[in-house]
């Protein structure tokens, strides 16, 4: 065997001895609505099928278990924009798993991955909710990557307003901030952390321990053909934090 | 706004909006799941534009972790890519729909 290609079994067998180990602690997803940390690189001619899943871990009943995820349904329609449809879903801790809301959301990229120095896109997601209780969600993210050697550096800065009119909701748009950073060592085995930021809404910026900050290790690659994973174990570093979550995301590719 | 933050915010656009100028043009062929040249030597510490002709009546994919790149090309197709500035070394590259036979390779010197 080459040593190439010994490299990339061993990747494997170590991305999918991760896997493993991070299903065993999920059976479940996370009230915080830990999220993808997205490229602003679109796949044109590319449909996809998506699994998302996170989860939180805490001694405290209150802030365990809690479960969000997503299944979604994406296309490259153009070289620069991206459709998808999402059926959303989440459990507050001791709760079972209800349906939030569907969500249709378009993704576009301003330039050619490299042609400018850094790259840049723009999300904007509409959710319907399916809760009477809950109100529909709008949501804008700015979506920037750089790439620097073997490591790709991606971070996403999101805007949320809640739509329609609801008591104890606030009216003020909401705040998230997500940062990945990964070696890619090869296609199969992608190491490195992530950040995941809900600041909130406008009125409790600056203020670090009303805000759920996450950080911790990740891993992404290829597993078999156009299966690909990404996996986090994260850590609560504020005080609404739970003290770790977990997330895991699986795709498959299919090509039109 | 005033003035001298007025001028650095255009000066910094107009640096930003540049870059892609700056970019020297390549041309890969993809013919019977083969990539001509299959080494393509690009000069390091330089963006490079790289046109992907794929001549082949079934589509291929151009994928490269070592560029961090997976862009998909129509038969009888072509697209752009952006790569760079790269260290002097040799990245890999592949068609992930034939990847056993259409491989090459950018070599930065």
């Amino acid at each position: 065997m080459s040593d190439t290609a010994h490299k990339s079994k061993t990747s494997r067998l170590t991305s999918m001895a991760a896997l493993a180990v991070l299903s065993t602690c999920m059976q479940s997803s996370f009230a915080f609505g830990l999220d993808e940390v997205y490229s602003p690189n679109a796949e044109y001619g590319e449909v996809s099928l998506e699994i998302s899943h996170a989860r939180s871990i805490d001694n405290n009943p209150a802030k365990d278990r809690a479960q969000v995820g997503e299944v979604t349904l994406e296309a490259g329609l153009t070289p620069r924009f991206v459709l998808s449809v999402s059926g959303e879903y989440s459990a507050d801790p001791g709760n079972a798993m209800q349906l939030d809301g569907n969500q249709i959301e378009g993704r576009y990229q301003f330039f050619e991955s490299g042609e400018q120095w850094l790259d840049v896109g723009a999300l904007v997601s509409y959710t319907a909710s399916k809760q009477t209780d809950s109100p529909d969600t709008l949501e804008v993210k700015l979506l920037l990557q750089k790439d620097v050697g073997k490591f790709t550096h991606t971070v996403n800065i999101g805007f949320s307003q809640n739509v329609g009119s609801f008591p104890n909701l606030t009216d003020e748009a909401g705040y998230t901030f997500l940062w990945s950073t990964r070696y890619r060592y090869n296609e199969y085995f992608q190491p490195g952390f992530e950040i995941q930021s809900d600041l909130g809404p406008g009125s409790q910026l600056g203020y670090f321990n009303q805000q759920e900050h996450y950080m911790g290790p990740s891993i992404q690659g290829k597993l078999f053909g156009h299966l690909k994973y990404q996996a986090a174990y994260l850590f609560g570093i504020s005080d609404p934090a739970a003290q770790q979550a977990v997330r895991l995301n699986l795709e498959y590719e299919m090509h039109f | 706004m005033n003035t001298p933050v007025a001028y650095t915010l255009a000066l910094s656009l107009s640096m930003f909006l540049a870059t892609a100028a700056q970019a020297e043009d390549y041309v890969l062929t993809i013919k019977n799941h083969q990539f001509t040249p299959k080494e393509l030597v690009v000069p390091a510490g330089q963006r490079a534009r790289i046109t992907v002709k794929n001549q082949d009546p079934t589509p291929a994919e151009f994928e490269s972790s070592d560029l961090n790149r997976e862009k998909v090309v129509g038969a009888n197709a072509e697209i752009t890519l952006f790569v760079g500035p790269l260290d002097a070394g040799r990245y890999g590259f592949f068609d992930d729909f034939h990847r056993e036979t259409t491989t090459g390779v950018i070599v930065a010197k």
